[in-house]
């Protein structure tokens, strides 16, 4: 130990972050909003689990739950878990390029490639569930 | 014509003072290419000798001269004045580290933290020099490239939350040279390695914010490098533990 760290001793200033840290700039914030999008899906997992059980209940049991969904307010809860599903599922595909960059030798694919590549997955997927869904309806 | 001239304010700690940072406005004048480091040093020369903070080769190389500027983790050397026309320039120390004295913080934990992950080229058995270099070829060096250009500046563990909720988060730049290290097709200590980068408190605490990827003025990219790692344990994992004579 030299002189002057023996005459001086260090007394360094620790900082504490604010609790509102994801709000000091966007991507903060869009990372906040994509971690906490998972209580809703959390929820929506437990909606389903509850509907299933309902279900095999039988007709009556299941007539009860669904009067109680078709309320306006549980219609507008679900609206907004659509909307955190959707933040979810973008911002997750968002981080493909930075995950698994692509490399074929010294070539590597463009980061937009790759997210559009797996937006266009996402909507051919979301499209045949649709499809799927409707032709079992009908 | 009239000398252009702007606020500079300079978050300010002295332990002698009191344990209370504080906040000091200088007028500097701007010139063309003026950087945030110049302003400051300009400060020490001919207003306020007492001003602390590191520099070094001005060039965007030796990575001392990390800041806080108006909230973002910057290189004070790569920074330009002009960039903060019309609005407050506010330097501060580098967010989640301790403060030595005004702009100096300490960087200790991530040096013991780097040399844990032992950032050098391991071999097994070294070749004597007379048999020559370790030799490689374009496509082996392009896998690791990006990830060797860290100057150590700091800007990645300022700009990650998770350091800055848990400082035993082994953090981004030193995750990233050990993937350096491990991707480099002369090095043979991934699996020395392996223990340091996949304890709990390692890759796996990164909850991916990104923001030190973006923050890096070298490129490095060490988002990516946490979460190829991530990818790499998880398959390691898999093998040694199901495949048959995959531990081996």
């Amino acid at each position: 130990m030299s002189l002057l760290e023996r005459a001086v001793p260090p007394r360094p200033l620790r900082r504490r972050m604010s609790p509102f840290w994801w709000l000091g700039n966007l991507r903060y914030t869009i990372f906040f909003l994509r971690e906490f999008s998972a209580v809703f899906l959390a929820f929506y997992m437990l909606f389903l689990i509850v509907q299933l059980a309902l279900l095999v209940a039988g007709p009556d049991a299941y007539r009860g739950f669904h009067a109680f969904i078709t309320n306006p307010w549980w219609i507008a809860l679900n609206v907004i878990v659509l909307l955190f599903a959707l933040i979810h599922t973008l911002t997750w595909l968002g981080t493909i390029p930075a995950v698994t960059p692509m490399r074929v030798g010294e070539l590597e694919a463009p980061s937009l490639m790759l997210l559009a590549g797996a937006l266009g997955g996402f909507v051919v997927a979301s499209v045949a569930v649709g499809l799927l869904l409707l032709w079992w309806r009908w | 014509m009239r000398e252009a001239r702007r606020t500079l304010t300079v978050v300010r700690y002295n332990p002698e003072r009191g344990m209370s940072p504080y906040t000091q406005d200088y007028e500097v004048p701007v010139w063309d290419g003026m950087m945030v480091l110049d302003a400051l040093n300009f400060v020490r020369e001919h207003v306020d000798s007492t001003l602390a903070f590191r520099w070094s080769c001005r060039m965007g190389v030796c990575g001392s001269c990390g800041m806080s500027v108006s909230g973002a983790p910057r290189l004070t050397c790569q920074d330009e004045v002009t960039e903060y026309d019309g609005r407050d320039l506010v330097v501060a120390p580098l967010a989640h580290f301790p403060v030595i004295r005004d702009l100096v913080v300490d960087i200790d934990d991530f040096m013991q933290k780097l040399r844990t992950l032992k950032p050098w080229l391991i071999r097994k058995q070294e070749k004597p020099l007379s048999e020559g270099e370790y030799r490689q070829t374009p496509t082996q060096r392009a896998a690791y490239d990006h990830h060797a250009s860290c100057i150590n500046c700091m800007l990645c563990y300022s700009a990650c939350p998770v350091y800055g909720l848990d400082t035993k988060f082994t953090g981004p730049a030193a995750l990233a040279i050990a993937r350096r290290y491990n991707t480099d097709s002369r090095d043979q200590g991934a699996e020395e390695r392996r223990p340091i980068v996949e304890r709990p408190e390692a890759v796996w605490t990164c909850t991916f914010v990104g923001e030190c990827s973006v923050v890096c003025p070298k490129g490095v990219q060490p988002a990516e490098a946490i979460q190829r790692s991530k990818l790499q344990a998880a398959t390691g994992f898999a093998i040694r533990n199901l495949v048959p004579g995959g531990a081996k």
